[in-house]
């Protein structure tokens, strides 16, 4: 059983917002004070009216055990911020029993009077059911409550009924307008916390809106500083679409495209990666170097220093293939790793090295490795006569 | 099979129709056999080409598995090309039975030399397959053992069949069988 089911029956209960939260406080405050107040002209009574009883010690005795009972309910709530469904329901109980002792120990004709004290916490036990229970469940303990009093004020009925009538009427309105007002500000704290999520989940979508149009936007400058360039050059008729320069131009045009298209394929969100990536390896293949590219399912939530530190050391990887492998190709494979990470590898099939010769200033350790380690990535390297291969493993 | 092996091309770039003349024509074995925006368009011809050089997407909106069945059933060599790895329509051509897939921009080299090895009953794999391969994430995706998933993972990302056998220390030789084997599995689903 939690400590915030729902006043209104039906609702169920999520984790309060601060509306809620901050409503129930004070409701718990203020059913506090209402018992403080209710108890008061109690303690007057039990104290200054013995002769009204049958047995006064006896009733000294039950209204103290009725203030401990209520200072342990109140002080449990206050604690927690607001009542348990079990204590809640133990306090009705505990008053119907207090209310039919209460009736009984007082002298014929005393019942329906002053001195019975059990009529104000009978109230507050009905008004704190009204904060939990469906209508018809309301009815039950309330009606219960009444019963109870009714049974302790038996024997004075007949002829102090109105008196009777007076307080079964005032507990069934005290419990009615309760019901109301608990019940409508709760529910009003709860339509502010709904209303407040919605303005976040909306300021939410509209900062990734505008992400992702910073994004495209970035992308489309570099499609406008690259692909647009070399199109609008060929088509002016200035560049012979032969020559080599161009058809190189072409091919790291090409690649870039299919990088950023790459970048859409499996995401909703555009992912940063691919596109670093690809800018990293147009870069390196404007010198020359045939690049290879492959990406799969690469995810979105990558921090920003791990996309940075990505295509520096893609960069540089591919810088050393270009100085030292003797070749004119090499291959970029990115991929997404089930557990949120990623996995970049670059291979060439040119002349690799010994990487136990390779000094810990040189570009692997410097721009790689440590590069790379920084930002919480794993490099291995396999290199041997026939090639090169650089694994970057980053996992979040 | 002729001397001359002859290979069309169906694109429906005229662009791109004349870039895979210029090469059909510089390799040795291969006569251009033409360059058609249709797939009904190049089987009309007669005889039909040895060898279709196919863009998986044409914009005559036809399937691009449909397209291969069709060829295929001519007796056709088909190796699927396109300009980015459009991994499901890609698995779909090969399932269907297209004979290799190459990305537009690749080496030309690797294109023809999978052109030859399918003509003499293989089922050339690229890097480029190999790595579509390597990501399939069906549910319902061919089974296969852990060992040709490591060869599709290194030949995927580039290595050779050399440096893949190197590195799982097993027989060049038994690396070409295992992609062999996945083709098949491949293969037999269409």
């Amino acid at each position: 059983m939690t400590t915030r089911d729902a006043p209104s029956a039906g609702d169920v209960a999520a984790e309060p917002g601060r509306a809620e939260r901050k409503a129930t406080a004070w409701l718990v405050r203020s059913l506090a004070l209402l018992r403080v107040a209710q108890l008061t002209p109690g303690a007057l009574t039990v104290a200054t009216s013995s002769d009204h009883y049958r047995a006064a010690a006896l009733m000294a005795c039950l209204f103290i055990v009725e203030v401990a009972w209520c200072a342990a309910l109140f002080a449990a709530a206050l604690r927690r911020g607001w009542f348990t469904k079990a204590a809640m329901l133990t306090d009705a109980g505990f008053q119907a029993v207090v209310t039919v002792a209460v009736g009984w120990l007082c002298i014929d004709g005393q019942a329906t009077q002053t001195a019975n004290w059990s009529v104000a916490p009978v109230v507050g036990a009905s008004i704190l059911a009204s904060l939990f229970l469906s209508r018809p469940a309301l009815f039950i303990i309330t009606a219960g409550l009444i019963i109870s009093y009714l049974v302790g004020v038996s024997a004075d009925l007949p002829e102090h009924w109105v008196n009777a009538l007076g307080n079964v009427g005032a507990i069934a309105a005290f419990t009615w307008a309760a019901s109301l007002v608990g019940v409508r500000l709760i529910q009003e704290s709860r339509s502010a916390d709904a209303a407040a999520q919605r303005a976040a989940d909306e300021e939410q979508e509209r900062v990734r809106v505008e992400a992702r149009f910073a994004e495209r936007t970035r992308q489309y400058r570099r499609l406008h500083d690259t692909v647009l360039s070399t199109l609008e050059g060929i088509a002016r008729g200035g560049l012979d679409y032969v020559a080599v320069g161009v058809r190189q131009r072409c091919a790291s045009d090409a690649n870039l495209v299919r990088s950023l298209s790459a970048a859409v394929d499996h995401v909703s969100d555009l992912s940063p990666l691919p596109v670093v990536l690809a800018q990293a390896m147009r870069d390196v293949q404007s010198f020359g170097l045939e690049i290879h590219a492959h990406s799969d399912r690469i995810p979105h939530a990558i921090p920003n220093e791990v996309v940075d530190a990505a295509a520096g050391a893609v960069r540089e990887a591919l810088n050393n293939v270009w100085k030292h492998a003797r070749v004119d190709e090499a291959w970029v494979t990115t991929r997404g790793e089930v557990d949120g990470g990623i996995l970049i590898r670059i291979v060439d099939n040119g002349v690799g090295f010994d990487p136990e010769k390779v000094g810990a200033s040189g570009g692997l350790d410097g721009s790689i490795r440590r590069r790379w380690a920084e930002v919480g990535g794993v490099t291995h390297l396999d290199s041997g006569p026939t090639g090169t291969m650089v694994e970057l493993i980053w996992s979040p | 099979m002729e001397s001359v092996i002859r290979v069309a091309a169906v694109d429906d770039h005229a662009l791109i129709l004349q870039g895979f003349r210029g090469w059909i024509e510089e390799v040795p074995e291969f006569g251009f056999a033409g360059g058609f925006t249709t797939v009904a368009d190049c089987l009309s011809q007669e005889p039909v080409p040895d060898a279709v050089v196919l863009d998986i997407h044409l914009n005559d909106k036809s399937l691009p598995a449909q397209n291969v069945r069709a060829l295929k059933s001519a007796g056709v060599v088909v190796c699927v090309v396109s300009s980015d790895e459009e991994a499901m329509t890609v698995i779909g051509a090969i399932e269907a039975g297209a004979d290799g897939y190459f990305r537009k921009g690749d080496n030309l080299d690797a294109l023809s030399a999978g052109i030859k090895e399918a003509l003499i009953g293989g089922k050339p794999v690229s890097p480029e397959l190999a790595f579509i391969l390597s990501r399939d994430a069906r549910s319902d995706r061919p089974e296969l053992t852990k060992r040709e998933h490591e060869v599709l993972d290194y030949f995927g990302s580039g290595l050779t069949w050399e440096r893949v056998a190197t590195r799982l220390g097993i027989a060049p030789a038994t690396v070409k069988v295992h992609l062999r084997n996945i083709r098949a599995k491949y293969a037999n689903r269409s």
